[in-house]
């Protein structure tokens, strides 16, 4: 029995990685390790069976440790099982109803080997989240053209043509997900429901909120629905300085 | 139907983030079971009961692993033949006092190095106190599970003759004992996190003494690697005081409930409550010290 939940750990930790699903739940940085671990446990779960046979055959004796009742694996086949039967999926917008959203305008520094690319429109959703964390200067984006995905996440204090185009910063794994995301200011945002996987272009500009603050949205050109990107998290600006 | 699948990402994520790190501390704890020889700890620590707790409490500087990993290397200790004193007190410091982590803490917090130092410290002292404390029990086996205790009466201590069979049994069964509660600890963590709104936490930001507790919760709550906690700690460094993100960054690699539930693949419940208790008094003396001071 153990040897062969030891086997079925590993065989869904391969799973993951093979279906592409592994950065629903972890850094993508975390992802070697954790499929060399994967791999570690299909061997001795592989190997431990065939022992198992064996020293039952050769009536070889060892030391057995305390036999445990079938309740105690449980929790342990219980969520295994859930892996297996629920597609995996990164964390819906539900979830960042109950998170404070991270502010962006703080003063940052990247490391000089991140390269932003040269084009606007080929900046992703990442690079605009570095680019607006560690400049000086955020409003010198106003103008530039963008194109960036992510979910909609209508929050109950905005305008009904406002909404938070997000995705969550993750440190290590999704436990630790941070929402965070760009105002869009779009006069039929009702027809795309909260959790839904858009594309928005548009340009930068800068608006005036309830409190005369000044704030960064996006007006959109053209919003279309899209797929959730392979890597659906970000990766924390501070662990990427660190690696 | 969003929140069972939210409940479901975030309990499997933190398993298999902490996967790597489980089977790398049950790789380390067979290593010095089939490796070291006998009686080799034991005949290196120093006699002196104080300074064997401390040098146990360095010992995390040479193993970069998360608190998960540690389990495995503290429950082969006490197997070796550690007092559970000792392991303990390696258990408690390992997540702390560990080159990631204090390396991590350092970058995290540029222009506040104390902070790195106050939780090193920290985690040093709260570990040897414990540690020395439970050293004058009578009988340390007391404390331990009554499965774990009765591995510990009946180890042999004699090389395995058969390493590769020895490897893989012990694996399979440390694996078994290290996922269980794993697994329940993530559960319970993903339900804390998905049904419980954090609003009410993040309110008290700047209360000198209500930060303190609020983050004491927030650690407790999210099971997060000692090793990167900091940058996560960092997120808040803005709306919380300082002294109660050094109460996060103490007590949640200790206290967290995927450690506690951990430990009870070592310990009975009530130790681990009164342990829980300690930590969780000297992680909020030091959040509000600091808090006043400044």
């Amino acid at each position: 029995m153990k040897n062969i939940l030891v086997l079925l750990f590993g065989i869904y930790g391969l799973y993951l990685y093979f279906i592409h699903r592994l950065t629903s739940y972890i850094n993508p940085f975390y992802i070697l390790f954790f499929v060399i671990a994967s791999s570690i446990c299909v061997i001795i779960g592989i190997f431990g069976l065939l022992l198992t046979v064996t020293t039952k055959r050769k009536k070889i004796k060892f030391t057995k440790p305390p036999i445990r009742s079938i309740l105690f694996y449980i929790p342990l086949v219980a969520l295994l099982c859930l892996g297996f039967l629920f597609k995996p999926k990164s964390l819906s917008f539900s979830y960042a109803t109950i998170q404070p959203t991270q502010t962006l305008y703080k003063n940052f520094n990247i490391r000089d080997t991140y390269k932003f690319p040269k084009k606007k429109l080929d900046y992703s959703f990442n690079d605009w989240y570095f680019d607006i964390k560690t400049s000086p200067d955020p409003r010198k984006i106003v103008g530039q053209p963008v194109k960036i995905i992510g979910f909609v996440y209508k929050q109950p204090e905005f305008n009904q043509d406002v909404f938070l185009l997000s995705r969550y910063v993750v440190t290590c794994c999704a436990v630790d997900a941070t929402p965070t995301g760009f105002p869009i200011k779009a006069n039929n945002s009702e027809q795309y429901e909260n959790g839904a996987w858009v594309e928005v272009k548009g340009t930068w500009s800068i608006m005036k909120d309830r409190n005369n603050d000044d704030h960064l949205f996006i007006i959109p050109t053209n919003i279309s629905k899209t797929q959730e990107p392979d890597e659906p998290y970000l990766m924390s600006i501070d662990f990427y300085n660190f690696l | 139907m969003n929140k069972v699948q939210d409940f479901l990402t975030i309990s499997l994520s933190i398993v298999i983030e902490s996967l790597p790190f489980v089977v790398l501390g049950i790789s380390i704890s067979i290593c010095i079971a089939v490796f070291v020889p006998e009686g080799f700890i034991i005949k290196v620590l120093p006699k002196n009961k104080f300074f064997s707790h401390i040098f146990l409490s360095l010992l995390g500087l040479f193993a970069p692993v998360c608190q998960c990993g540690n389990v495995p290397v503290a429950r082969r200790f006490m197997l070796q033949g550690l007092s559970v004193s000792q392991a303990t007190t390696f258990l408690i410091a390992a997540p702390i006092v560990n080159p990631l982590t204090i390396l991590t803490t350092w970058i995290a917090f540029p222009n506040n190095h104390a902070i790195a130092i106050i939780r090193l410290l920290a985690g040093f002292l709260i570990a040897n106190v414990i540690g020395i404390f439970i050293s004058y029990r009578k009988d340390q086996t007391q404390l331990l599970s009554k499965n774990f205790n009765e591995q510990v009466c009946a180890v042999k201590h004699t090389k395995p003759k058969k390493k590769l069979l020895f490897a893989v049994h012990t694996f399979t069964n440390e694996f078994i004992e290290m996922m269980l509660p794993l697994c329940i600890g993530a559960m319970i963590a993903g339900v804390m996190q998905v049904f419980l709104p954090k609003d009410i936490l993040l309110s008290v930001g700047q209360n000198i003494f209500l930060s303190v507790f609020a983050m004491l919760a927030l650690g407790f709550i999210i099971s997060i690697c000692s090793t990167v906690d900091a940058f996560f700690a960092l997120s808040y460094i803005n709306t919380f005081t300082v002294g109660s993100i050094l109460t996060f960054l103490i007590f949640g690699p200790i206290a967290d409930i995927k450690m506690l539930v951990m430990m009870k693949s070592i310990f009975k419940t009530k130790v681990i409550l009164y342990l829980l208790l300690f930590i969780a008094v000297i992680s909020v003396l030091i959040g509000l010290t600091v808090n006043l001071m400044l």
